[in-house]
C-alpha cells in the first residue's frame, strides 16, 4: 500500500461511518398523543367537576406510554455501532428522564402546582431542543421554542385549567406534528 | 526528511479499523466487517494485531446468546493514528 492508497482507505472509511442518526419519530407521536389525551380530559373532568380525581387520565395514560415504551425498546433492533451523536442522545434522554421523574414526583408531593405543568413543559422543551439539533430535524427544535413560549405564558397565567391547554398544544407541536413528520420522513427514505 | 510511517497502521485492512473506530464510540465485529468487506478470519488476527500494539480495547459478551464483540479505540491508539495522517501528510505535501 502506497502513501496515496493509505490516504483513499483512511477517506472511504471516513465517508462509511458518517453519521446518519434516523428516528421513526414513535415515540414523540406516541408519547404526544397520550399526553394530549390526558391533558384534554383532565380540563374537561376540571370544568365539568366530573371526578374527585381529576388527574386519572394521567395515571392510567403515563404508566401505559412507559409499558408501551418498554415493549417497543426490547423489541427494536440494537445497532451494531454506537456513534458519538448515539452516545449523546443517551445520555441527554438519560438527564430528561430524571428530571422529569423528579418534577413527576417532588412537585405534587410539595403542592407545588401553580408551576407544575409550566415547569414540565421547560422540560419537555430542553428535550425537544437538544434531540431535534442531534438529530438535525428544525420541526422539533420549532416544537422545543412552542414550548418555552407556552410555558412562560403558563407561569404568568396560573391556572390549571390554562395550563391544560397549553400543555395540549405543545405536544401537537411539539411531539405530534415533528413525530407524524420523522415517521414520513423514515417511510419516504426506505 | 520524511518520518517513517507507523508499520502497525500501515497495513490496507488495519488502517481501515482504525479509521472506522476513530469516527465512532464502539463498534461491533460485525460492524466492522461489513464496512471494510473482510473476511471473518483476516478481519480477527488485525484486529488481536492492533490490541497487542493496545490501539484498541475488545470486549467480548453475549447478546441473545450469540458471541458479541465490541472494539473501541483507546488513547495511545488515537494518538497514533493522528501522528500516521499528520507523517502521511508530509509524504504526500497535502
Amino acid at each position: 500500500m502506497n502513501e496515496k492508497e493509505a490516504l483513499l482507505v483512511i477517506e472511504q472509511m471516513i465517508n462509511s461511518t458518517k453519521e446518519d442518526i434516523k428516528d421513526n419519530g414513535f415515540y414523540y407521536y406516541m408519547w404526544g398523543w397520550l399526553v394530549f389525551i390526558a391533558a384534554i380530559i383532565n380540563a374537561i373532568i376540571l370544568h365539568f367537576n366530573l371526578l374527585e380525581v381529576h388527574s386519572l387520565p394521567w395515571i392510567i395514560l403515563m404508566p401505559l406510554g412507559g409499558i408501551i415504551t418498554f415493549v417497543a425498546s426490547k423489541r427494536e433492533k440494537q445497532p451494531s455501532v454506537k456513534t458519538y451523536v448515539s452516545e449523546s442522545m443517551g445520555i441527554v434522554v438519560k438527564a430528561f428522564s430524571i428530571s422529569l421523574f423528579i418534577i413527576c414526583f417532588a412537585m405534587p408531593l410539595g403542592q407545588q402546582w401553580k408551576a407544575f405543568y409550566p415547569t414540565i413543559m421547560i422540560i419537555y422543551a430542553i428535550w425537544l431542543f437538544v434531540s431535534g439539533g442531534m438529530l438535525k430535524f428544525k420541526p422539533l427544535q420549532y416544537g422545543g421554542i412552542l414550548n418555552w413560549l407556552l410555558a412562560l405564558v403558563g407561569f404568568v397565567w396560573a391556572s390549571t385549567q390554562i395550563h391544560l391547554l397549553l400543555i395540549a398544544v405543545g405536544v401537537i407541536g411539539g411531539f405530534i406534528i415533528p413525530g407524524h413528520l420523522l415517521k414520513s420522513k423514515t417511510n419516504k427514505s426506505v | 526528511m520524511f518520518k517513517e510511517l507507523d508499520p502497525i497502521l500501515h497495513a490496507q485492512l488495519r488502517l481501515a479499523i482504525m479509521s472506522i473506530l476513530m469516527n465512532v464510540a464502539e463498534a461491533e465485529f460485525t460492524y466492522i466487517k461489513e464496512k471494510t468487506g473482510a473476511t471473518a478470519g483476516n478481519l480477527s488476527v488485525q484486529i488481536d494485531k492492533l490490541k497487542q500494539a493496545e490501539y484498541l480495547t475488545v470486549t467480548k459478551s453475549f447478546k441473545n446468546n450469540y458471541p458479541l464483540t465490541v472494539c473501541k479505540i483507546t488513547p495511545n491508539g488515537r494518538a497514533a493514528f493522528e501522528k500516521y495522517v499528520k507523517n502521511l501528510k508530509s509524504y504526500l505535501k497535502v
